[in-house]
């Protein structure tokens, strides 16, 4: 499945993806100068979290197993059975906050305006998902889940040599939205 | 032939698994609701006229169909037969069971005051008494809803939608009992006095006025407060009629082990009807949730099919938005002495988390629910978690959990 991934090393936390998520996806401009005076004012799907220099965007993973799924009564939560992508329905939430509850990653925002779940659904009926277009860095990337173990693989062998010649110097921090898969 | 009896969220999951599962065998669906499955939550909504009843549907008898399900509505089970593994129905139809789900959810519960079963007493519970309750507010000026849990609140808020001047009695000190504390009771109420509905703690119901045959009010802390409309809403219960009568053995709920097997090893429960360990006391409990519901009709489908998978148990849960307030509540949010108790209040937000043993034990979030869950997923975790201060400031976040 195709998915957005993460590489946290190169996240400057700028959040140029934040504001292009809004825009994107929330404005009715869709443009940033007229944008920033709409009310209710237009709300990022993905959020950038953490310091300074161990930032990282954060946005729904689509889990295979999505506690969200399960915990929506009201049908709203549902699967593209194509793509595999979890988005909300918006005509049939109910604002129970039940998905709110649920999420372990907090990626399911409240909508105080409209009294609707609101979360990333992977741009999925764009050509490429606004967070990944915008970002200046390249830390988002969109793609199989393959291509892009090869990478993450690429990369942790060119750092492993590097540790290996500086003592004390920290591990290769790429990670997939599963980040239980670092340390495999 | 698998027979799921139950048609609510734990009943439809596990027969849609169970077809999933096991593709060669018959699975039927017993229900005694007569259109089709709908969402319970938008019951308020439809008394408040926001939205038509047709809105709440989620299955019908032919989308059970189209997944290979035989979906009777409109029957009760009316006896289960163990030893003959049969299944009795009121039509008088009889239906032979390889493995029986009970999935028989709640039924609400009616105190036993002198007059609660007079015309204009109406108890909310399904579509059909959201219609009638609806078609009651036409003519109706003043109503009195009896308990201030979920369910009360929304439909008090709902009746107060339809011009009706609502008292909302309380027996317990607090509204949401099992949800709040004392102090996110006190918020939550002064957010529904403003949307113009009374509220009264700590006070219990006596009887119900009847006056040429109808409700005219209700007595309580020696007052009477007018009503011709009056809502039941001080709880559900278990609805295990049919195990108690069958001989399988119940709790307060049906007993299940944890592959939601009865002491029948050919009879599962699973939902609201189901009785299972708390994974962190240790005690018998039903969180009636429907994620439970859910992971439980899973459980079941499995079993039923033949699979080892187990129900580890999910800690007591609800979100709920009453009155403009949103509100999420994960287990333990009282705590008992010894515990470290985190609050912080901000813009009219109350966050509260409890940590006992260096361990997150509930979580209370009202007026401002991001994160909740990310917080409330560290709990059936069992996270020692290193710097708690971080837990209720606003800019935590899961990056906080997984930071260098």
């Amino acid at each position: 499945m195709k998915r957005v991934w993460v590489d946290r090393d190169k996240c400057l936390g700028c959040k140029t993806c934040e504001l292009q998520c809004a825009v994107e996806r929330n404005s009715t401009s869709k443009r940033l100068a007229l944008a920033v005076h709409e009310d209710p004012r237009p709300a990022a799907r993905v959020g950038v979290f953490g310091p300074t220099g161990s930032s990282f965007p954060l946005q729904c993973r689509h889990c295979q197993d999505a506690v969200c799924l399960m915990a929506c009564p009201s049908g709203a939560m549902q699967r593209d059975p194509e793509k595999g992508t979890t988005f909300v329905a918006q005509d049939k939430c109910r604002g129970c906050w039940m998905c709110v509850m649920s999420c372990p990653f907090g990626a399911v925002i409240p909508s105080a305006q409209f009294k609707t779940a609101m979360k990333c659904d992977a741009c999925m009926n764009m050509e490429e998902a606004a967070c990944v277009a915008s970002c200046p860095t390249g830390a988002l990337v969109y793609g199989e889940e393959d291509a892009y173990v090869k990478v993450l693989a690429a990369k942790r062998g060119r750092i492993a040599a590097y540790v290996s010649s500086i003592p004390g110097s920290p591990q290769a921090q790429a990670m997939g939205l599963d980040f239980s898969k670092e340390g495999k | 032939m698998y027979i799921v009896i139950g048609q609510g969220i734990a009943g439809s999951t596990a027969a849609t698994m169970l077809r999933k599962q096991d593709p060669h065998t018959p699975v039927a669906v017993i229900t005694n609701e007569l259109h089709y499955v709908y969402s319970r939550i938008d019951l308020p909504d439809i008394i408040a006229g926001k939205y038509e009843p047709a809105a709440s549907v989620l299955r019908t008898a032919e989308d059970f169909a189209k997944a290979g399900i035989e979906c009777l509505m409109g029957e009760t089970a009316v006896a289960l037969l163990r030893d003959e593994k049969a299944v009795l129905l009121s039509s008088g139809r009889r239906f032979q069971y390889d493995k029986l789900l009970l999935a028989t959810g709640s039924l609400p519960v009616v105190p036993p005051v002198p007059g609660a079963g007079a015309p204009g007493v109406y108890s909310l519970w399904t579509l059909q008494q959201a219609g009638e309750i609806f078609d009651a507010t036409g003519k109706a000026r003043s109503a009195v809803v009896v308990g201030a849990g979920l369910i009360g609140l929304k439909t008090a808020l709902a009746l107060k939608k339809r011009g009706l001047n609502v008292t909302v009695i309380e027996k317990l000190p607090r509204l949401l009992p099992r949800q709040l504390d004392d102090e996110a009771s006190d918020m939550l109420a002064e957010s529904v006095r403003e949307e113009g509905v009374e509220i009264l703690v700590g006070m219990g119901v006596d009887a119900i006025s009847v006056d040429s045959g109808a409700v005219s009010g209700v007595n309580a802390g020696g007052r009477v407060f007018p009503a011709d409309l009056v809502v039941m809403a001080i709880g559900v219960k278990p609805n295990i009629g049919l195990a108690v009568a069958a001989g399988i053995e119940t709790g307060r709920g049906i007993t299940v082990d944890e592959f939601q097997r009865t002491s029948d090893p050919d009879v599962y429960a699973a939902g609201d009807a189901a009785e299972t360990l708390d994974p962190l006391t240790g005690d018998r409990t039903i969180p009636a949730s429907w994620p439970v519901a859910v992971a439980q009709g899973r459980i079941a489908a499995s079993s039923m099919a033949g699979g080892r998978a187990t129900y580890d148990g999910m800690v007591a849960m609800n979100a709920v938005e009453i009155g403009g307030m949103p509100l999420v509540s994960i287990g333990d949010i009282e705590g008992r002495t010894g515990d470290e108790v985190l609050v912080e209040r901000r813009n009219g937000a109350y966050r509260k988390v409890v940590i006992r043993d260096g361990k997150i034990r509930g979580v209370l979030f009202l007026g401002e629910i991001r994160q909740a869950g990310v917080i409330g997923s560290l709990i059936s975790r069992r996270v020692e978690i290193a710097e708690v201060e971080r837990l209720t400031s606003p800019h935590f976040s899961y990056a906080d959990l997984i930071a260098v």
